[in-house]
């Protein structure tokens, strides 16, 4: 950027342009003095080329200040920098066009204060005795007129001197330099503001460069977030700062929790050293520029999450680093984002497949379980035809025995058959309780609006009529409804009230109870009794199956229907719980 | 085999203790000699149908056939869906017979045609029972097309 202007001037006019720029202390503006030669114009341009070449380049900005006598000046050695100022007549530097026009009109032949200065060498030059002088001024003009800056004291004298010479009346005016100060505020003023103007241009010019960066940046990036896998996020990243930085290499190190992932780098043909592999895996600042080689460092971070580090080096325009390097700042947080996107995507892919697989072992597993159950099914089917055959066998011809031989058995013997039949006819209901059972876990629910008040009643007449010499009173609740499989409820409370009936065999006024409650926020049936009770301490016991509180002396049973009835709640979700005093009675509850 | 007294069940068990045991329940109704007994699938079959060793005897059509499931050769089930698939035996009374209790046996039983289905209880007077009434229902409440008024 030309920051000085020099003014090159011919010696008829320097002093006085050189007077005003240090008056005006433009600061910036120097003035050079080329040899005036007036009526020869090739002359001039051939000087003034000269003087160009001494100044050199990068002087600035130079004007050349002249006149007619530029009417040559080779258009070459114009440039931006380097132009001239058109004036009809250089004396304007110092009279208004107006005044000028009259003066000139009046045949007048003007001179400066410069011209006056060396005349003598100037007759010399151009070979004039005094005589051809005179005449050649009396051809062409009437008198000489003196434009007088003011600059040199000793001027009359000169002028005196020239004008006998030629021979002419002379004449001075005061012209001062206040036009040409004028003239050069206005030239350096036009000049600061042509300076003014490109500084500005180039302004703009970079910022619509960096405007296009960005819009290309914008480009590449647009659409960076919605990749899913972070290898095509690092292409695009590699892609994005070659691009815009133009630079000999661009390298990407993945890191993560588990540390440095693959360096990878772009043009596929350039190599990575170690050196700089480790130099980016150890890279702790946000970023770096390059301490040779024009390029720089950074790394692709986002809320404190380090996704990766990227290195450009040998940037094309390397004076443009710190642009491209803010404009990289101003990037890391969407393409750490568009990282961020594809390895938590990956990582839902990868859940995803696990989820899958673990599907696979689920389905794998179920068809075991299904294959366990048609083996089950089978056990059972088996169970129910083969075990029960032989307890026939032994039931039947034990009481054939009894029935066919009855002299050749004595009581004792009549004894033991009849405790082989007993046994054999509980463990025929031992295996059917089994079946029913294992039955109740499988098949499928049927779920509707029972009425269970209805079926208790039901069950409670039936009871009845088994014992009609007992006392027992039934306390049925009315509309105890709930959603539920029929069947399977009525299973329940067949096992609940026949227990309370079996369990308070041995009152004298027994009392059974069916009925609804809440506990803990639900609706909670219940089947409350004051018979035989039991002790709370094997309350763990009664839901087990075969197990039991009480010998078959006193109470008869296989010690199935509580598990029963526990599957059955169990299936229904609900829950199955008991209380219970010895002697005094129990009450079991459950919820649906 | 004498054809003296008239066969009127067929009666197939292939287990020698329940066979006993059905036999003694007959026996107490001194029936056990109007029983024909024979011991799996295809000799019920060449039995109703007078084929194979029953050639020489001609087809079978007693009053009441009880069927055990589990037999050797072919199943009681086998023996029923070919027994209904057969324009001559197709409404012959067929009593299901059997210790298993199973839910599918039961359904496919009447799905063949069976006209009852009678599990064989382990207790011997549960057993006895069962055959009294079966006796009482089909061999003498019980009419079958074709017979006579005249009976």
């Amino acid at each position: 950027m030309p920051k000085r202007l020099t003014l090159l001037v011919c010696d008829y006019f320097h002093r006085e342009v050189v007077r005003v720029v240090e008056e005006e202390k433009f600061g910036n503006v120097d003035v050079v003095a080329y040899t005036a030669d007036c009526d020869h114009p090739a002359a001039v341009a051939k000087t003034l080329s000269h003087s160009l070449a001494e100044l050199g380049e990068g002087v600035g900005s130079v004007c050349i200040l002249g006149g007619h006598c530029l009417c040559e000046l080779d258009q070459n050695i114009l440039s931006e920098d380097v132009r001239f100022h058109p004036m009809e007549q250089c004396f304007e530097l110092f009279l208004g066009p107006e005044q000028l026009d009259g003066y000139l009109k009046q045949g007048v032949h003007l001179v400066t204060p410069g011209m006056l200065n060396n005349w003598q060498a100037q007759y010399q030059k151009w070979g004039f005795d005094d005589a051809d002088a005179k005449a050649f001024f009396l051809e062409s003009t009437s008198r000489l007129l003196l434009l007088d800056t003011g600059i040199d004291p000793a001027v009359v004298e000169k002028l005196e001197a020239f004008a006998d010479k030629a021979g002419l009346p002379w004449e001075g005016v005061n012209v001062g330099l206040d036009s040409l100060r004028l003239f050069l505020r206005a030239l350096v003023a036009e000049w600061q503001r042509g300076k003014q103007q490109k500084e500005q241009n180039g302004m703009l010019q970079e910022k619509e460069r960096q405007l296009a960066d960005y819009a290309m940046v914008n480009d590449l990036i647009s659409g960076i977030t919605a990749l899913t896998d972070e290898v095509s996020v690092v292409e695009r990243v590699l892609e994005l700062f070659t691009m815009f930085c133009g630079p000999g290499q661009v390298i990407y190190l993945p890191l993560s929790d588990e540390g440095p992932g693959e360096i990878v780098f772009t043009p596929p043909f350039s190599t990575v050293d170690d050196a700089e592999t480790k130099r980016l895996a150890d890279f702790t600042t946000r970023y770096q520029l390059d301490d040779k080689g024009g390029g720089f460092t950074l790394v692709i971070q986002r809320q404190g999450v380090r996704y990766g580090v990227v290195s450009v080096k040998d940037i094309t325009f390397p004076e443009y680093r710190q642009h491209y390097l803010n404009l990289s700042l101003s990037i890391t947080p969407v393409i750490a984002l568009a990282l961020s996107n594809a390895r938590t995507y990956q990582k839902q892919v990868a859940a995803e497949e696990r989820v899958k697989g673990l599907n696979q072992q689920l389905n794998q597993k179920l068809i075991t379980v299904n294959a366990l159950n048609k083996e089950l099914e089978a056990f059972t089917y088996s169970v129910s035809h083969d075990l029960r055959a032989p307890l026939r066998s032994l039931d039947g011809f034990s009481r054939m025995l009894v029935r066919d031989y009855p002299d050749r058995l004595d009581d004792r013997g009549q004894h033991l058959l009849e405790r082989v039949m007993v046994n054999a006819q509980r463990m025929g209901q031992l295996i059917d309780d089994m079946l029913r059972l294992s039955r109740l876990t499988r098949g499928e629910l049927t779920l509707a609006q029972v009425d269970l008040s209805q079926i208790a009643s039901a069950m409670a007449a039936d009871l009845q009529q088994t014992a009609e010499e007992r006392q027992v009173e039934f306390v049925v609740a009315d509309g105890c409804i709930a959603q539920c499989d029929a069947g399977m409820l009525t299973i329940v409370l067949e096992n609940l009230l026949g227990n309370a009936f079996k369990y308070t065999g041995k009152r004298a006024q027994a009392m059974i109870e069916f009925g609804a409650t809440e506990a803990e926020g639900e609706a909670t049936f219940f089947v409350r009794d004051n018979g035989a009770g039991f002790d709370m301490a094997y309350a763990d016991k009664l839901f087990r199956p075969f197990q039991r509180l009480h010998t078959d002396e006193e109470f008869q049973g296989t010690g199935i229907g509580l598990a029963t009835v526990q599957r059955i709640i169990q299936r229904h979700g609900g829950k199955l719980w008991a209380e219970g005093k010895p002697g005094e009675g129990a009450a079991f509850y459950f919820t649906l | 085999m004498t054809q003296k007294i008239k066969k009127i069940v067929l009666l197939v068990e292939d287990n020698p203790d329940d066979l006993e045991l059905t036999l003694d329940a007959f026996r107490q109704h001194e029936m056990d000699d109007q029983i024909q007994v024979v011991r799996d699938g295809q000799e019920a079959l060449d039995c109703l149908f007078g084929e194979g060793d029953y050639e020489q005897q001609g087809a079978f059509c007693p009053k009441l056939t009880l069927l055990d499931l589990n037999l050797p050769k072919l199943s009681g089930l086998q023996v029923l869906k070919r027994l209904r698939q057969d324009q001559r035996t197709r409404v012959l009374p067929v009593v299901v017979l059997t210790s298993s209790s199973q839910e599918e046996d039961r359904l496919i039983s009447y799905n063949l045609g069976a006209n009852g289905y009678v599990r064989k209880p382990v207790s011997y007077e549960a057993f006895m029972g069962a055959v009294k009434a079966l006796r009482l229902y089909w061999l003498g409440l019980n009419e079958l097309p074709g017979e006579g008024i005249g009976e």
